[in-house]
């Protein structure tokens, strides 16, 4: 505990309440030994230069959690099984969890792409890869904390501790997750310094006929691959981690000298060499290098594969002179030889599985002394040194100042406030991040644990209830290493975004996703209560109040055959058959699907498809002919299509340009190959992704299934809840602009006023007589309520019109706001007749609404 | 409508206002400042632009709510004040009216969440020290009505930590409808004791919400919360035992170190004195139980101070104990209403909170010996310094025990 390490009566307890003191106040400037009296303005300056002293100061008593606000969360390197979507609350790691599929997405390409571009999603910018991964059973030890896939659930002994207090788990739901990476090596993710980083985007060839690394190259090949899950295994470093989740390969090709050069290697057939390979046989598990593919692959045409003999025929002089020729060497083997493999990135940094800080050095000397102990060390509570003891006759004193006023040994290694050689007299304007190549370096990484137990007796784990609710849901997790003293200990609020989302079965859980999009506002896993939300069409989508009685719906077959599920007036219009109310889609489609021609993959369920990694590149390349040709493995999942359910087997199914053949001369169900990969008819089907969708329902005028956002919400922070946790605040941004607007009209006219609690005629407070009167041609003057949603929805549209008190509003685009949106605020305010409405926190809104014991002056 | 402010007047005890007014003209805050009370807040906070105060604001600016203050309700009734000034400090001293809270809240070098909590604890500190002599004011008081605010702000806040105030409501009423304590409920013009004006058609005793006055609805046992006067006030004005009685709820082992002379119980020492590391000598325990203190003694040594010091020790059957292990009961009720020191000391509370807060006291206690009589015949630092030194076992036991039982 850090309070244990400067309790106050200790010296150095005492000392730093002292040093808060002499922070505070400022001295007196005739008599520095008493405290300045007069000068409230110099008394502020004076405390607020001292912000980062008193913070400091206070910090060696106060340890506790470090926060990391879900805005922080992303790439933390954990996965959750949200038991609130049908998860079994499981919180892990992810190189624990079995990733079954990976494939490279493309937004602009959603429906399936073979060209990999990097984009910016979520604030991450990097190669989207989007993983299919399965909760697998895996042990969560309750004394050490420590997580780990196992054959052997609930049972046997933890693998790092050994204790047989071990909670085991793992439901085997499916889930995905989206994460951006980087061209970042794991050498080059952990570096400490300038040694660690090594290039990685070059490729390796000839430059004027001599052999180098030429590093202006371009990817041109791409793989996902994955180690293989080892159950019972330790993970004791992010090396190790790092080769068990997906990395993505990319290789890289520059042209010198006349000649492509790649990396890794082109070969081609003996026999044809227009047939060439990179990464060879299309490979989920395991490394690709040249001379293994040589060895042990041959193309299917026959022959072997050889080196591409552009490269293997060249030839470098070495030694020569003007005068004299040098000696002629081969190099096509050295250059085959260093252009075996391509670079490999992990998908994740795993930034809360091992602990990410940066490398923080004091550059008072030369070279720099980084602010970081080793085990063993001792502090030094006199000077503040930090090193090794001096020790004599078994007691321990400080190498600088010789006192014996110093802590235990470390246990472990860890990051220290002050400059080990300074100590107390670090100067906070010599420490820096130590960087390499413009990249920050980073103190080692050390194992991050995620605790079962807020307290005896207070499990965290498994997660039962999110700490915030939303689209997707945001928990809360505390993670600790094995080392209580080294300072690293996070409560980290993992937003569901950055995290895995469990596939969604049906279209209820899918719903339950509407709003997460790819914009700022879209990015808050929770809406603001008081948005009505826009469909495609300007259609409301919350009303407010309770939730509107839908009308039943059921499978409604189009004149064509399609299958939709819709209404069954909507059936009607659309000239269908209406198979009743409740009927369900699957029903139909397993029974005509295959008359339809409809594909059977892995993704489809009653009435949509969820795209995970199907139509999405795991492995691809731009080959001599310069198109970009797809060098996938099949798609994987452990999902039963015909029940939409989990299954224990994986089931394999067509990744890319396969599927029934509409060629009527063949027969019925033959597959063949397409251009693209096919989906359910997208005419009867809505085809979606986290980002993406596709709804019949947008084309035939109903409503359709997705809403976006209309308020804008932002975090606030968060407070502290009294109980040792904290709790997080959600303001919107949007109601706060309407009640502020709304106030100020009010009391414009009403200046002592607290607002209208008697519900009496706005003209009484100085209001007008209706919203139409309020609004004044745009230039409003007084307030009635809903007035202040014209003025500031102004931009997005154009009033044309007024009937029974009501604009008529030509919209902007009517994606982002509507009349009819426009009218549902406009009556959720005239409804509670006052700007108060707006105000989320319930006792500011009594406050103005009620105006019962409030007082104004 | 009648204007707010008519309202408030109605309303609100005149002081209450009246105090505010002085307040905002002499600290110099913008006239647009709005003085909000509301029935349903239960702290008083301040952004940049309101001031704002909870109804149970109101009971401690009531003379009848206080008890046992003889002629000094008057003076006691300052920590009412002394709240008024800290939220106008807010406006005045630190953050300051002219700056963007916001930015000054991001400026405190720690992380996002923790930011608004630091920034306002540190704040409180700077506000605190400078109110208390009316230093935020921006001219020196001119006529008796500011001369007395002025001068009663230097014990505002000590008589706000040190006084015990009892919120146990229901008791509180069921006593005064046994007739054992005596009914102090608002008397209207009808002369019907308790009743009130405007009351509800069918009742007298039910208040129109919104229209009745609030010090109506906020007076006497079982309305408002009574106001005690803390126990070394009641040992120097020889108030009857019932004012000075405290429960031990836990035995404890006493020890007193060799050296500083430090009293302290087995929570704080396993053989030495935390303080000054030489070893400490068993005197006593005490057990649990109720007891009537004999003398209360403060950090600076003073026994039976009727000014609101920090306590340090009760003397109970002749021994030495730790205020902070005792509960300061209502000498009504005989429920727990112990002060803000004893139990915000106690160890009862354990989160991140509660220590900046301790820390928060210990350093407005300190500023507030430096700024004023000085610690023990130093002034200035030195008996900002001294006071720190004599309070860091007072503090250790809150944090011991945190650490031995934290808070769920």
């Amino acid at each position: 505990m850090v309070y244990d390490n400067n309790p106050y009566p200790s010296k150095q307890g005492v000392g730093f309440l002292k040093g808060i003191f002499d922070l505070i106040f400022r001295p007196d400037p005739s008599d520095a030994s008493q405290l300045a009296n007069d000068g409230v303005r110099a008394n502020r300056d004076f405390f607020n230069s001292h912000k980062g002293g008193l913070v400091n100061y206070t910090k060696r008593f106060i340890g506790g959690y470090e926060p990391v606000l879900p805005g922080m969360s992303q790439d933390s390197g954990i996965y959750v099984c949200d038991p609130e979507k049908g998860g079994c609350g499981r919180a892990d790691f992810m190189y624990n969890w079995e990733f079954v599929d990976a494939g490279l997405y493309d937004s602009k390409n959603w429906l399936g792409t073979v060209d990999p571009k990097t984009d910016n999603i979520w604030s991450q910018k990097g190669y989207p890869v989007i993983t299919r991964v399965r909760c697998n059973d895996y042990n969560h030890c309750k004394d050490c904390n420590a997580t780990y896939a196992t054959a052997n659930r609930g049972g046997g002994s933890c693998i790092y501790c050994g204790s047989n207090n071990i909670m085991g788990g793992g439901c085997g739901e499916e889930h995905m997750a989206v994460h951006l990476v980087r061209e970042q090596t794991v050498d080059q993710i952990n570096a400490n310094n300038i040694n660690a980083i090594q290039p990685s985007k070059y490729v390796t060839g000839t430059v004027n006929g001599l052999m180098g690394q030429i590093r202006t190259s371009r990817p041109f090949a791409f793989r996902i691959t994955c180690g293989k899950l080892k159950n019972d295994t330790r993970i004791d470093n992010y090396s190790q981690a790092a080769a068990r989740i997906p990395n993505l390969e990319i290789g890289y090709r520059a042209t010198s000298d006349g000649i492509n050069f790649y990396r890794p290697n082109r070969l081609v057939s003996s026999l044809n060499k227009n047939d060439e390979t990179f990464f060879g046989t299309p490979k989920w598990r395991g490394k690709t290098k040249s001379g293994k593919i040589k060895a042990e692959q041959t193309p299917e045409g026959g022959g072997k594969w050889i080196l591409d003999p552009n490269i293997s025929d060249l030839k470098q002089e070495m030694g020569g002179s003007y005068y004299d020729s040098g000696t002629i060497t081969k190099i096509g083997s050295l250059i085959e030889s260093a252009n075996s493999e391509p670079s490999r990135y992990p998908i994740s940094k795993m930034r809360y599985a091992f602990t990410y800080d940066k490398k923080i050095v004091c550059s008072a000397h030369n070279p720099p002394v980084q602010l970081w102990a080793e085990s063993g060390s001792i502090l030094c509570l006199d000077c503040g040194a930090c090193r090794t003891p001096y020790t004599r006759s078994g007691i321990n004193t400080c190498y600088e100042c010789s006192s014996s006023n110093v802590t235990k040994n470390f246990d472990g290694p860890r990051p220290l406030e002050d400059c080990p050689k300074c100590g107390i007299k670090t100067q906070p304007t010599n420490l820096k991040v130590d960087r390499g190549m413009g990249v920050p370096f980073i103190f080692p990484r050390k194992k991050l644990y995620i605790k079962t137990e807020k307290q005896p007796g207070n499990p965290i784990i498994p997660l039962t209830k999110p700490s915030m609710e939303g689209p997707l849901n945001t928990y809360r997790l505390l993670l600790v290493t094995d080392d209580s003293e080294d300072g690293y200990s996070y409560e980290i609020y993992v937003d569901g975004k950055y995290t895995t989302i469990l596939i969604p079965r049906d279209l209820k859980q899918v719903n339950k996703l509407l709003g997460i999009d790819d914009d700022d506002s879209g990015s808050m896993s929770s809406g603001c209560p008081k948005d009505p939300f826009i469909d495609a069409l300007g259609n409301v989508y919350n009303t407010g109040g309770a939730p509107t009685q839908q009308p039943p719906q059921g499978v409604c077959v189009l004149p064509e055959g399609d299958l939709i599920l819709t209404e069954e007036l909507s059936c009607d219009a659309m000239q269908g058959d209406y198979q009743g109310d409740n009927t369900e889609l699957n029903n139909y489609i397993t029974s005509i699907s295959s008359i339809l021609g409809y594909p059977q993959s892995g993704v489809s369920f009653p009435g949509f498809s969820w795209i995970v990694c199907e139509g999405r590149t795991q492995s691809c390349y731009i080959g001599e002919r310069r198109r970009w040709i797809d060098n996938s493995v099949p798609n994987n999942t452990y999902r039963d299509a015909s029940s939409s359910s989990s299954t224990k087997n994986k089931i394999t199914h067509p990744r890319f340009l396969l599927g029934p053949s509409t060629d009527p001369k063949v027969a019925a169900g033959t597959m063949t190959a397409h251009k693209k990969y096919l989906f359910m008819n997208p005419k009867t089907h809505i085809m979606m992704d986290i980002f993406k969708h596709t709804s019949i329902n947008m084309s035939k005028g109903g409503s359709s299934n997705i809403a976006n956002h209309t308020h804008d919400t932002n975090y606030k922070g968060m407070v502290d809840n009294g109980l040792g946790g904290s709790d997080m605040i959600m303001g919107c941004k949007t109601c706060l602009a309407y009640y502020k607007t709304g106030m100020d009209l009010a009391f414009k006219n009403d200046l002592n006023g607290c607002g209208n609690p008697e519900n009496k005629a706005w003209t009484t407070v100085g209001g007008a007589t209706n919203l139409e009167t309020a609004w004044n041609n745009g230039k409003p003057t007084q307030y009635f309520p809903g007035v202040e949603v014209l003025i500031k929805r102004k931009n997005f549209g154009k009033i044309t019109g007024w009937v029974n008190d009501m604009p008529e509003f030509m919209p902007r685009r009517i994606s982002t706001y509507s009349e009819a949106v426009l009218h549902q605020e406009i009556n959720n305010v005239k409804k509670e007749n006052g700007w108060w409405f707006w105000i989320h926190d319930q006792t500011l809104h009594d406050m103005y609404q009620k105006c019962d014991g409030t007082y104004i002056i | 409508m009648a204007s707010a402010e008519d309202r408030a007047n109605k309303h609100l005890p005149k002081a209450f206002v009246e105090t505010y007014k002085i307040f905002k003209k002499l600290s110099g805050i913008p006239k647009e400042t709005q003085f909000v009370l509301s029935t349903s807040l239960h702290n008083a906070y301040t952004n940049s632009k309101q001031v704002c105060f909870g109804a149970e604001w109101v009971d401690s600016a009531i003379p009848a709510n206080f008890q046992g203050f003889g002629t000094d309700v008057d003076t006691v009734q300052s920590m009412n004040q002394f709240v008024i000034g800290h939220e106008v400090g807010h406006l005045s001293v630190q953050p300051h009216w002219d700056v963007s809270w916001a930015k000054e809240i991001r400026s405190w070098p720690i992380n996002l969440s923790r930011q608004g909590m630091w920034s306002n604890v540190y704040s409180d500190v700077l506000v605190n020290t400078h109110i208390f002599k009316a230093r935020d004011w921006t001219r020196t008081p001119k006529n008796d009505q500011e001369k007395n605010i002025a001068e009663l702000m230097e014990w505002s806040q000590r008589w706000h930590l040190s006084s015990r105030i009892c919120k146990n409501l229901t008791k509180h009423a069921q006593l005064r409808a046994e007739g054992k304590v005596v009914d102090n409920r608002f008397t209207p013009d009808s002369g019907v004791l308790g009743s009130y004006s405007p009351h509800e058609p069918s009742d007298s005793f039910s208040p129109v919400p919104g229209k009745t006055p609030l010090y109506q609805i906020r007076t006497g046992h079982g309305r408002g919360f009574q106001v005690y006067p803390p126990i070394s006030y009641a040992l120097a004005k020889g108030l009857p035992a019932k004012f000075r009685t405290v429960k031990v709820p836990e035995s404890r082992n006493l020890f007193e170190c060799t050296k500083c002379d430090e009293v302290m119980t087995d929570i704080v020492t396993s053989g030495s004195c935390p303080r000054c590391k030489n070893t400490v000598n068993a005197v006593g325990s005490i057990a649990a139980g109720t007891y009537e203190v004999t003398k209360a003694i403060d950090i600076e040594g003073k026994v039976n101070n009727a000014l609101p010091t920090f306590g340090h020790y009760y003397i109970i059957d002749g021994k030495k104990v730790p205020t902070i292990i005792t509960e300061e009961l209502c000498p009504d009720c005989m429920e727990d209403a112990s002060c803000s020191i004893t139990s915000g000391y106690s160890g009862k509370y354990c989160s991140e909170q509660s220590t900046l807060w301790r820390i928060l006291v210990i350093q407005e206690y300190a500023g507030f010996r430096a700024l004023t009589t000085g610690h023990r015949g130093k002034t200035g630092f030195a008996a900002g310094h001294q006071f720190i030194d004599d309070v860091v076992i007072i503090a250790h036991h809150a944090e011991t025990k945190c650490l031995i039982s934290p808070t769920p």
